[in-house]
């Protein structure tokens, strides 16, 4: 019997769906996408906290982009995404970390408190694009004098395939202006080359609305 | 010449930094406890560009965010594993660790930041904590029903319970978080209670912790 595909639950905007796609692609692993909609009341039940995404493969089900990709990482070994020497693997991890740990969580708060009615739309927005840019000048900072190819060499590594998302999400919904971030601005420049992140971009999902909508 | 012991830039009450005291009292490593307030300390912004603690100097390797320094002390301290070989059990304690560290601990910050800010009043920043807390508790709950080990993923303390107790405690001590309403974390923090190494790391043991 052949065994199944894993399935990813993920929304096409979602930008910790977008990195764990990035991850699927880059290991060559073809995967089923579902697509969850906003208070899906059967989501919970694959999710307790609800949040996307969430990879189902086989019997076992799990949660979270960090945990999904380590997962990933040790099941396929194809393009490693941490590498050996503890100190770059401890930055790529911190790297990571200052996305989906202290950018991204504010910028979702934002977003819920906006549908929810709790926070204006000025309000809002100043909330994510504070927690952006506090980020995005630490990492500025952390990774000053770079010149390789990608964040933390010339391969791609956990730290870009976090960052991606990240990036377009501030450009495409939020109006940051790269041009203060010129090390993450070359770095996506470089990712917006490669196969893997363009396949797995928001407007190219299956649940993105249809352009001209 | 004798290798300096790591050093880790922390404090008392802050609630990532308790997850890795905890780590480094279970792996036996003797460290230098730094105290430090990133809000007053202009120098701290060159160990962590985001100002943000705990901070570990291990030679000349910093490490940033208590999850990359959970992970590289798992890498280079291999006594008391934190992550099982076992690849569901492995992602389930990565899971519950980022429910704490992605899903509770950041809004909690927003709102203690908000409030010493002035942005926001005590009653809205307490409401947001607790929001987080109940919503990131009761998806615990769920995910561990069922549970009958000794901790969180079976009878040996692991990663998730290394980032279960600092948030159960803090909400606990500082959120008035009824836990008789998530009965496996309130037992799970009965027993990290027993360990000395979480006794050793609780917030009010630290030497920056005021005096009562």
């Amino acid at each position: 019997m052949a065994v199944g595909k894993p399935v990813l639950y993920s929304a096409w905007i979602s930008s910790c769906s977008f990195r764990v796609r990035i991850a699927l692609n880059l290991k060559g692993v073809d995967y089923e996408y579902r697509a969850v909609t906003w208070n899906d009341p059967d989501y919970e039940k694959i999710n307790p906290i609800k949040y996307v995404p969430a990879l189902v493969d086989g019997d076992f089900v799990v949660s979270d982009s960090l945990a999904i990709i380590l997962y990933l990482e040790d099941k396929y070994s194809q393009h490693p995404l941490l590498p050996q020497d503890l100190k770059k693997k401890a930055i790529n991890l911190q790297i990571a970390n200052i996305v989906c740990s202290s950018i991204q969580p504010l910028q979702c708060y934002a977003v819920i408190g906006l549908l929810d009615g709790r926070l204006g739309s000025d309000e809002s927005f100043q909330i994510v694009r504070t927690y952006i840019d506090k980020g995005f000048r630490a990492i500025e900072k952390l990774l000053e004098g770079c010149d390789s190819k990608y964040a933390t060499g010339d391969e791609i590594q956990l730290a870009d395939v976090f960052l991606a998302p990240q990036i377009h999400a501030g450009m495409t919904r939020f109006q940051i202006d790269m041009s203060k971030y010129p090390l993450l601005e070359r770095f996506y420049k470089a990712y917006m080359e490669i196969p893997a992140f363009q396949v797995a971009v928001p407007e190219k999902q299956p649940d993105a609305p249809s352009p001209g909508v | 010449m004798a290798t300096a012991k790591p050093i880790l830039y922390n404090s008392w009450i802050s609630s990532c930094s308790h997850r890795v005291r905890i780590a480094l009292n279970l792996k036996g490593v003797d460290y230098e406890y730094r105290s430090v307030n990133p809000l007053t300390d202009p120098d701290y912004e060159k160990i962590n560009p985001i100002k943000y603690i705990p901070a570990l100097v291990d030679g000349d390797i910093v490490i940033c965010d208590s999850l990359a320094i959970s992970l590289y002390l798992e890498d280079k301290y291999p006594a008391h594993p934190l992550l099982p070989k076992d690849l569901k059990r492995k992602a389930l304690n990565l899971q519950i660790a980022n429910i704490v560290c992605s899903s509770i601990q950041p809004l909690q910050g927003y709102a203690v930041i908000g409030l010493h800010k002035g942005n926001m009043s005590s009653d809205q920043s307490l409401q947001i904590v607790q929001h987080y807390i109940d919503k990131g508790f009761r998806a615990i709950e769920k995910l561990l029903d069922g549970c009958e080990s000794k901790y969180a993923t079976g009878d040996d303390v692991q990663l998730s319970d290394v980032f279960l107790e600092p948030q159960i405690h803090a909400g606990i001590n500082r959120f008035q978080i009824d836990m008789s309403k998530y009965p496996i974390l309130a037992r799970l923090h009965d027993a990290y209670m027993e360990i000395p190494a979480f006794q050793a790391a609780l917030p009010k043991n630290q030497p920056d912790a005021p005096s009562s």
